[in-house]
């Protein structure tokens, strides 16, 4: 048809009148109904139809293995070589029939009802490969690699190398594991002795082998990084630590910056991270337990604490609070601690978390525990009370005085971040008189032309805050910061200068917001934000009175709260020996007792006279 | 929560003998003890709180003896209708504390907090507060009111020392006052009003020992006698007897009069956040009182299904009386004709009665 003006209306026209369907495909629709749910219909059907199917065909594979090794011995007995290769044979046909043994009807279908993973190895590398391509999902799982090797020597022998592209070190594969294998004229030793004994103690010149007999410690050494070797004809295999992935160096700390003490901060590699602890604190008393978390991530968490100090049932208890998670995976250490705490629907943190090693190393001392997640930048450190999340880690790196200084001002900082709006509504609403009658009259002065009422301004600013700080958080590098710095002031200005917002009110949550980042705890500083919000709403409806209620309400429940059975405002109440380090810090050498409510096996930190050099005269003479 | 679980210890003792016998600072009763005794009032707490710490020692020497709780050992002395006796008079004490209370610090609220406020409203605040806390058990309440106390003491040094220019010591002359024979009646309104105090024998297995308590009795009791002293004294000498008997909110009137300078003025405001927590504490603590002593007459396994009903009766029964003068005339008579008999009675009867028994230490 002719491609013109006309012929265009006209098409449009009569593709108007005769509606037909359109030709795209129907979009995607997740189907609420799940055909994956439960076994296949046609399993229901005919359940013994595809046992029977599995076990015709492993003894199909049976019978080619006995078919290839009869022919194997046939040619041995037509050359007469049948003495050179007697012991080859002869350990050729005792796997046969062990795999025959394997067979067996009721073996096999014990086999069948079990999952992949709770079997055993065979001695058929065959079995054994199609096992492992059923438990990885290959070829479709482009992550694992199943290398086929053969172990050089006479005879050659076959054997599969499994291992997980990416978790592995590359170089440290070639030079522990294959030049080794497939270098080392091995194999004639296969048949005799214990090969993979040998194997483990002279031919991989590697610390970190052991053998393995399942396939449960095949896989869980696969997913940690680790080269698992199985030969054929061994109903072992032999898992060799190839760990090697990608990780972020150790860095200086993002969250807790200092000036003064150590700049080294966790990465997501978990050995690191128990090496950097250990690094600090030097103690075979150190123990780090390891417990694996989560169904199918297996994560690792690293337990650790002073044997000699920390209390035996309170290691025992997070232990099996840990070991009793039932979940899919854990992917942050925050997460963690929520599935292991007293009290997870309150808001209040009750594991102090850190990325510093110097203060996991300080806590462990004082009787601690501290948790380590795989892949997670940042350590749990519990019990921990309340005023221990005020405490910073240079706390201890300058004098007492200055240091208390600090803590003060921090107590002081969470103070203002808590309550000062909601005082400031208070007063404004219910007892004006309390204020400087000039503040008072520039208080009214500045909100003449301000259309809402103050409650609702401080809410609306509040949130605003919120907003900045979280886009600042969420904006990409360097520019979130800048924005969220530019944002505040263009935007606090901007407000003022439209009447929005009194000035005053800017002013309030300027200083609220800067004295909630003195709190050196994230999650703590988190907590108090939204206790802002609640204070504020008391406040607005019943002012000072509101705000007791609410305060009280908020002291009983911190009263109430206990931190992995430690109580969460120890040593104050329950009261209890307090030592030198609570709000305020003694001088170091007075920090002689370790804190009362972790019940420590050892609760001296140091002598009474911990400078012993003040008992003695100083030494005459010396060196000139 | 169980009625009688957990282990106290001193902190928490201090804690609850100091917040039962304090509040009545914030209340009408110190205007009321001048109305009766003149400038000699301050005496009045000083003997009434000498006589309740050594009938509460009294009571001490006969837990060494027989240990349990009062009402156990009542009915191990005297016998159960004794025991019972015992048990309905410290009800019907704490839980009247508890209704008198609730009232008051309301009326208060209204006078110098919320005037616009709904009167019911503020008795559902306080009453719906002291009964949440009570959720959580009273060790915690006990743990709260200990991590307050400085706090507490700290506002009331505050209010003496912001006085200090105002205080007109000659308005404590003549020593006698209207005469020592006017002090009896401040002193039984005192002891009545100390009732509460022997929550502690109530709750004493809850006390890790004997010791515990009388250590409570010492530093909570003995610190709250003081400071109320002082503060009974610092009351007359701010505003002399005539003018003090006709106040009607002592502390809040003294809080009122602090000028530092012009910027630090009337402030007292700032002083609310204190007083409402201590009335809430102390409420939640008599409630608890009076729960506890129904669950053991009844011998029920909890108190907790009767704790909103109990805070539902203690609210409309303080929203009864038709004003404020006619509670504290109600009060007045309770303190001193009711309840200073009994405070008096049934210590010194258990104590005879475990002299003359014996009873194995």
């Amino acid at each position: 048809m002719i491609d013109n003006t006309v012929f265009t209306v006209f098409n449009s026209f009569k593709n108007i009148i005769n509606y037909s369907p359109p030709t795209i495909p129907d979009p995607f629709v997740l189907d609420e109904t799940r055909p994956f749910d439960g076994d296949p219909p046609q399993k229901d059907l005919e359940p013994n139809i595809e046992k029977s199917v599995a076990h015709f065909t492993a003894l199909l594979r049976y019978g080619k293995r006995l078919s290839i090794c009869i022919d194997k011995v046939l040619i041995a007995l037509k050359s007469n070589r049948i003495i050179n290769v007697k012991a080859e044979l002869k350990a050729e046909l005792t796997a046969l029939e062990e795999q025959w043994c394997e067979l067996s009807p009721l073996l096999f279908s014990y086999h069948q009802s079990q999952s992949a993973e709770a079997l055993y190895i065979s001695t058929s590398l065959e079995e054994n490969r199609r096992i492992l391509e059923y438990i990885y999902k290959l070829p479709r799982n482009k992550d694992v690699v199943i290398k086929e090797i053969e172990l050089t020597g006479t005879p050659v022998v076959q054997a599969l190398v499994i291992y997980m592209e990416g978790l592995i070190d590359g170089s440290k594969q070639d030079h522990f594991v294959l030049k080794p294998l497939m270098n080392g004229n091995i194999a004639q030793d296969i048949y005799t002795g214990n090969f993979i004994e040998r194997v483990i103690k002279k031919i991989i010149p590697n610390g970190q082998v052991h053998e393995t007999s399942t396939f449960k410690t095949v896989e869980e050494g696969v997913n940690r990084g680790d080269t698992v070797l199985i030969v054929d004809g061994i109903a072992q295999g032999v898992i060799i630590e190839t760990k090697g992935w990608e990780h972020r160096a150790v860095n200086i700390p993002q969250n807790e910056q200092t000036v003064r003490g150590s700049q080294a901060a966790f990465s997501e590699n978990l050995r690191t991270n128990t090496g950097l602890i250990r690094s600090v604190l030097r103690s075979s008393d150190l123990i780090t337990e390891m417990v694996k978390i989560g169904t199918r991530g297996q994560t690792n968490v690293a337990v650790m604490y002073i044997d000699s100090i920390a209390n035996s049932s309170l290691v025992n208890e997070i232990i099996r609070r840990l070991k009793g998670i039932e979940t899919d995976f854990i992917i942050d250490s925050g997460q963690l601690a929520q599935f292991i705490e007293d009290y997870p629907t309150l808001i209040f943190p009750q594991s102090l978390s850190t990325e510093r090693p110097d203060r996991v190393a300080a806590s462990l001392v004082e009787g601690r525990i501290a948790l380590l997640l795989e892949g997670n930048p940042f350590a749990q450190i519990l019990p921990m009370e309340f005023f221990g999340y005020f405490h910073s880690a240079e706390d201890f790196s300058v004098k007492s005085g200055i240091g208390n200084f600090m803590r003060v001002l921090r107590l002081f900082g969470a103070l203002i971040s808590t309550i000062l709006p909601s005082l400031y509504i208070s007063l404004c609403y219910f007892h004006p008189e309390a204020m400087p009658t000039e503040l008072l009259l520039a208080i009214a002065g500045s909100r003449e032309n301000v259309p809402f009422p103050a409650g609702f301004e401080v809410l609306m600013m509040e949130i605003v805050f919120e907003l900045i700080r979280e886009a600042g958080i969420r904006i990409p590098g360097i520019l979130g910061s800048t924005i969220g710095i530019v944002g505040a002031i263009i935007l606090g200005q901007a407000a003022v200068t439209a009447r929005i917002v009194s000035p005053i009110v800017v002013v309030i949550v300027a200083v609220t917001g800067l004295a909630s980042y003195t709190i050196t705890e994230f999650r703590m500083a988190s907590a108090i934000r939204l206790l802002r919000f609640g204070l504020l709403l008391c406040a607005w409806a019943l002012g000072l009175v509101g705000l007791a209620i609410a305060l009280l309400g908020i002291v009983v429940v911190l009263c109430t709260m206990k931190s992995f059975g430690m109580p969460y405002m120890s040593p104050i109440t329950p009261r209890s020996i307090a030592g030198y380090d609570v709000v305020l810090r003694g001088q170091v050498y007075n920090q002689e007792l370790r804190p009362d409510a972790l019940n420590t096996k050892d609760p001296r930190r140091q002598p009474t006279i911990s400078r012993l050099w003040k008992q003695k005269p100083p030494e005459k003479g010396g060196n000139q | 929560m169980d009625y009688n679980n957990g282990r106290m210890g001193m902190s928490e003792g201090i804690a609850l003998a100091f917040i039962v016998t304090f509040p009545t600072i914030f209340l009408s009763a110190p205007s009321s003890e001048v109305a009766m005794a003149g400038s000699v009032a301050w005496l009045a707490r000083i003997l009434a709180g000498f006589i309740a710490g050594t009938l509460l020692f009294m009571l001490t020497y006969v837990f060494t003896r027989y240990p349990g709780d009062l009402l156990s050992v009542t009915e191990k002395l005297l016998g159960r209708f004794a025991a019972y006796s015992v048990g309905l008079f410290y009800f019907l004490a704490l839980f009247s504390l508890a209704s008198f209370w609730t009232r008051e610090f309301a009326e208060n609220t209204i006078l110098a907090a919320l005037p616009y406020a709904d009167f019911s409203f503020l008795i559902a605040c306080y009453i719906l507060s002291a009964g949440c806390l009570l959720f959580v058990s009273i060790e915690n309440v006990c743990r709260a009111t200990y991590l307050l106390l400085p706090f507490m003491i700290g506002t009331l040094l505050l209010v003496w020392v912001g006085n200090l220019s105002l205080y007109r010591p000659y308005n404590l002359f003549p020593w006698q006052g209207n005469g020592l024979s006017s002090l009896i009646q401040p002193i039984l309104m005192a002891l009545g009003s100390s009732v509460s105090l022997f929550i502690l024998t109530l709750l004493a297995p809850a006390f890790q020992s004997v010791k515990t308590i009388k250590g409570a009795v010492i530093f909570g009791y003995g610190g709250s006698v003081v400071l109320r002293f002082i503060s009974v004294g610092a009351f007359i000498m701010l505003f002399g007897t005539n003018v003090a008997m006709e106040k009607r909110l002592p502390f809040y009137e003294m809080a009122r009069l602090i000028y530092l300078n012009r910027y630090l003025q009337r402030f007292e405001a700032v002083f609310i956040l204190m007083w409402v927590m201590v009335g809430i504490l102390a409420i939640a603590i008599s409630l608890y009182g009076a729960l506890f002593i129904t669950a053991k007459l009844f011998k029920l396994p909890s108190i907790k299904p009767l704790l909103p009903v109990m805070t539902l009766i203690i609210g409309q029964i303080a929203l009864m009386p038709p004003d404020s003068q006619s509670v504290i005339v109600m009060e007045t008579i309770l303190y001193t004709y009711v309840l200073a008999p009994g405070v008096i009675m049934i210590p010194t009867l258990l104590f005879i009665t475990t002299i003359i028994k014996g009873g194995k230490k």
